[in-house]
């Protein structure tokens, strides 16, 4: 009798047991959130560093070779492990727009390891695989064409490995003036659209366990697919501190004599090498090292007398010949035609503007309103969250309405998030008059996450307008506004800091107002495939670059090129020999040499394009026409991804490692702020809960006494 | 029939005596962990009706300090509500300056923003199983006010809901923006206290001039 009335009371206590096990259990499921996360500050008194940049240690050194409009850069980035655990790395970070990357090499100690081009899923199972298993590997995969995420698994406590990736951009010349912009860190982008059901209501590890590595701070919504791989956390830079390190060795072959070379964006310190020719300089940061906070750009002017008119580069691949050339439109084209303008400023208030940004595109869009002449017409369009139009429809430029337009400017303030496409729709929405020609002036940071619908809609809606965006801040998305300068049949404009507001707003307004070089076509001697497959209108102070690949073909004594174009009316026509000589050659001899890679990359930002006008639905055309190009040309793409695995296995299998992220440094001059959050709950479920099993316990045990005395 | 024992001359067994001490201590457990429960939840309670009082005081006279009770080491510096489509109120909270557990315990907190000074948004933390509980019932579009200590009060539409993760980084804003950020622990059925996961209700503000108005149907 006894025995029985004990195994009563004894699975009354397993049954208690089992609710107290049920309620760690919800309280180790909180617990496991954490260790997706960076730093677990649950567990009090451990060991671990406060900072969230200190489990991981970041330093980046970037090797640039620049030769004429070509440069191939050498990122370092060394990736130490300040933890006693293993951990997996999750590194997202911007490069520039227009950047071939081809090269991965991960060195571990002793050993390198190159890595490969792979199809993205076949990249993905490769790294996967090898994450498993305990072996060290890194993924790189492009989220888009200027942002990158890397994986690295199996770091060893206390270890370092360094990621080597090597890549090649193209210089911008404009107004006489080479540009070189080298993107160093990402301002937060804005996410619009709905939270996709179930990330929200539901569990939010559960909406994103699918996926490797640690994710963003925004989960993904229906406009933006991929919105956890594309907002890394950010940090502010406190003073006195350096936030992700970075070091610079840049080594300058102008290929023509220098006039000056300047950063506006970072101290620098120049040197001509001894025995070098006017056209060489070798090029660090003055510091040394800086942190990670703000783009950096890197201006050359050639001597007046050297500036170059027109340049062909030419390498070879394969029995193909690939071929640059750059081309300067005559200077002297008269500027007679004045056309009326109806000018639509769009002017981005959100909050990521906040700081220096807002003041830059006040300044910025102040100095457009002052070249409007009495036969002009304008609007000034503010957007933020919302969409705020100052006039109904484009009105005279009279005093007072330009003086209302400043009056609205000069109280602007940046706050909300960043609707665009209202915007754009909004813009667009103007009907300028014959007699009017149509500008619209773009000034935003582009900090969103959903460049393609806004350049479907771009293309959808333009008309006869064009688009001219001016990118505002340290650190600007860049892709997406030269892209949507293409798209708008207008061009690109960047403003860093405050001083550069100036020169570079004279150079917009000048292409604002003079008559451009359209309609231009190039007479080939031979057949050639060549991007830009339409050639853009050029404006003021633009040259001509076009790449192109040609097969091999019989030579002709002196084969010519022939470029022809109207510029204000009138034709216009240029000539040169095609080269026939090889430039030297830049690259070693593994991968295709660098103008091959460039063509390619071209080719692929054409499909790119022809993608974004179609929309999303030719998104099986588009991977069957970009996968074999960025395979043949062995480049990164939204298709193909780099990934090296090292086949010793590494990490022991008893021990798992632990997902860690690294932060980007906010830009420089913005004032987002970070805010702590605080503890906020008290746990009242808790106290219920163990109150009730106290009298759960004391129930059963009156239970018992009473069958015992019963029983006895 | 059986025999009656004599219980009253053999001592407790020794399982026995030990069961009584058990029994004492789940009593203990109970009246500790329910008493703190309460304890919770009156101070909770009990305390939005001292500040309500200090409040009122700090309206008639804004430039004076009004502690709810004496020994309190905040002041109330705001009131939330939560307005439905048909004007009731559906939740009325006074809101204590700083966001530190101590604050928390008597009602929301409005957390410093940077330096402090002159910032218009507003980030207010409370505690997901008291003041903050009802959180988990906005819906995007509705309306809170916030009343500051000149007595106007502003109107905001609950833009968007997020869950965080503190963990991860810290809550970005705008200062400059005109907006209410609502923060409590997430999941708001949690056992236990001290989750990384933040539960973020952000609501902007609606100023009403007419070109606002007039310009809401350009927006998505």
């Amino acid at each position: 009798m006894v025995n029985q009335q004990w195994r009563i009371a004894g699975r009354m206590w397993r049954w208690l047991g089992l609710v107290v096990f049920f309620s760690f259990c919800t309280h180790a499921r909180a617990g496991d959130d954490s260790g997706r996360l960076v730093i677990t500050a649950a567990e009090e008194g451990t060991e671990l560093p406060q900072n969230l940049q200190d489990a991981l240690h970041l330093r980046t050194h970037f090797e640039l070779d620049v030769q004429g409009l070509q440069t191939r850069v050498l990122v370092t980035q060394s990736f130490k492990n300040q933890t006693e655990q293993w951990v997996n790395g999750t590194y997202t970070y911007p490069l520039a727009e227009d950047s071939a990357v081809s090269q991965l090499t991960m060195v571990v100690g002793e050993r390198v390891i190159e890595g490969e081009i792979q199809e993205k899923a076949q990249a993905q199972k490769t790294f996967a695989a090898a994450k498993a298993a305990g072996q060290k590997a890194t993924l790189v995969e492009q989220q888009r064409p200027n942002l990158f995420r890397q994986q690295i698994a199996n770091i060893a406590p206390g270890e370092t490995v360094r990621i080597k990736l090597g890549y090649s951009q193209q210089v911008l010349y404009e107004a006489g003036e080479f540009r070189l912009r080298l993107p160093l860190t990402l301002t937060p982008r804005y996410i619009p659209g709905s939270v996709i059901p179930g990330a929200v209501d539901g569990d939010v590890a559960a909406g994103q366990s699918l996926t490797t590595g640690v994710s963003g701070w925004a989960l993904a919504t229906d406009q933006v697919a991929d919105a956890a791989f594309i907002t890394p956390g950010q940090q502010h830079l406190t003073a006195g501190e350096t936030l992700n390190p970075v070091t610079l060795s840049l080594k300058l072959n102008a290929g023509v004599p220098l006039a000056q070379v300047h950063s506006a964006t970072h101290k620098l310190d120049i040197n001509q090498p001894t025995g070098a020719d006017q056209g060489q300089r070798q090029i660090q940061f003055a510091r040394g090292e800086v942190s990670m906070d703000r783009d950096f750009e890197i201006t050359w002017q050639p001597q007046p007398q050297a500036a170059p008119v027109a340049a062909q580069f030419v390498h070879q691949w394969q029995g193909d010949r690939y071929v640059q050339l750059m081309l300067m439109p005559p200077r002297d084209i008269n500027a007679a035609q004045k056309m009326p303008r109806e000018l639509i400023l769009v002017v981005d208030t959100s909050g990521s503007m906040a700081g220096d940004s807002i003041k830059q595109a006040r300044a910025s869009a102040l100095m457009a309103l002052d070249t409007l002449t009495a036969q002009d017409r304008f609007n000034v369009i503010l957007f933020a969250s919302d969409t705020r139009p100052l006039f109904d429809q484009a009105v005279i430029a009279s005093d007072a309405n330009v003086q209302r337009a400043r009056q609205a400017l000069k109280r602007m303030h940046a706050d909300g998030g960043t609707e665009m496409m209202p915007a754009l729709t909004r813009a667009f929405d103007h009907k300028a008059t014959e007699q009017h020609l149509q500008q619209i002036v773009f000034v935003t940071d582009g900090s969103v996450g959903n460049e393609a619908a806004l350049l479907q809609h771009i293309h959808r809606n333009l008309g006869d307008a064009r688009l001219f965006t001016v990118a505002i801040g340290s650190a600007p998305n860049r892709f997406f506004m030269r892209r949507a300068a293409d798209f708008g049949r207008g061009s690109f404009t960047e403003i860093a800091t405050a001083a550069q507001i100036e020169q570079r707003m004279a150079g917009l307004l000048q292409k604002l107002k003079t008559p451009l070089v359209s309609d231009i076509s190039i007479d080939w001697p031979q057949p050639v495939e060549v991007f830009p497959r339409r050639i853009p209108d050029l404006y003021w102070g633009e040259p001509l670059v076009v790449t192109a690949k040609l097969a091999p073909w019989p030579s002709r004594s002196q084969p010519l090129i022939t470029v022809r174009g109207t510029s204000a009316g009138k034709a216009w026509q240029r000539q040169l020999p095609l080269s026939m000589a090889t430039t030297k050659e830049l690259s070693d001899a593994k991968s295709p040499p660098l103008l091959a890679q460039r063509f390619g990359r071209e080719k692929i930002a054409f499909l790119e394009n022809e993608f974004y006008i179609n929309g999303r639905d030719s998104a099986d055309d588009a991977r069957e026409k970009i996968l074999p190009v960025a395979l043949n040309y062995q480049l990164m793409s939204r298709y193909t991804s780099l990934v090296a695995v090292d086949n010793t296995p590494a990490r022991p299998p008893e021990v798992s490692a632990h997902e860690k992220a690294l932060s980007n440094a906010m830009p420089a001059g913005a004032t987002m702020q970070a805010v702590g959050y605080p503890q906020t709950a008290l746990g009242i479920t808790w106290h219920w809960l163990l109150g009730t099993l106290a009298l759960m316990g004391l129930i059963a045990f009156a239970t018992w006494e009473v069958r015992y005395v019963r029983a006895a | 029939m059986y025999e009656p024992r004599n219980s009253s001359v053999k001592p407790l067994p020794l399982w026995h005596r030990g069961r009584l001490v058990i029994s004492g201590l789940l009593l203990v457990v109970l009246i500790w962990q329910w008493g703190s429960a309460f304890a919770i939840e009156a101070k909770a309670q009990l305390a939005q009706v001292l500040i309500e009082r200090a409040w009122q005081q700090k309206l008639d006279a804004p430039e004076l300090d009004v502690a709810p009770w004496p020994w309190a080491d905040t002041q109330p510096v705001g009131r939330l509500q939560w307005v439905d489509a048909a004007g009731r109120v559906r939740k009325d909270l006074y809101v204590l300056g700083g966001g530190h557990g101590e604050a928390l315990a008597f009602g929301p907190g409005l957390m410093q923003v940077g330096a402090g000074s002159g910032s218009s948004a507003r980030v207010i933390g409370g505690h997901r199983d008291t003041h903050f509980a009802f959180l988990q019932q906005l819906q995007g579009g509705e309306v809170l006010r916030w009343q500051a200590s000149d007595g106007q009060w502003r109107r905001y539409v609950i833009s968007q809901r997020s869950i965080a993760d503190a963990e991860q980084g810290d809550l970005w804003i705008n200062p400059d923006a005109d907006s209410l950020w609502l923060v409590t622990c997430y999941p708001f059925d949690a056992v236990r206290a001290g989750g990384p996961l933040r539960y973020v209700v952000r609501a902007d503000s609606v100023s009403l001039d007419a070109s606002y108005a007039h310009n809401r149907r350009f927006t998505l």
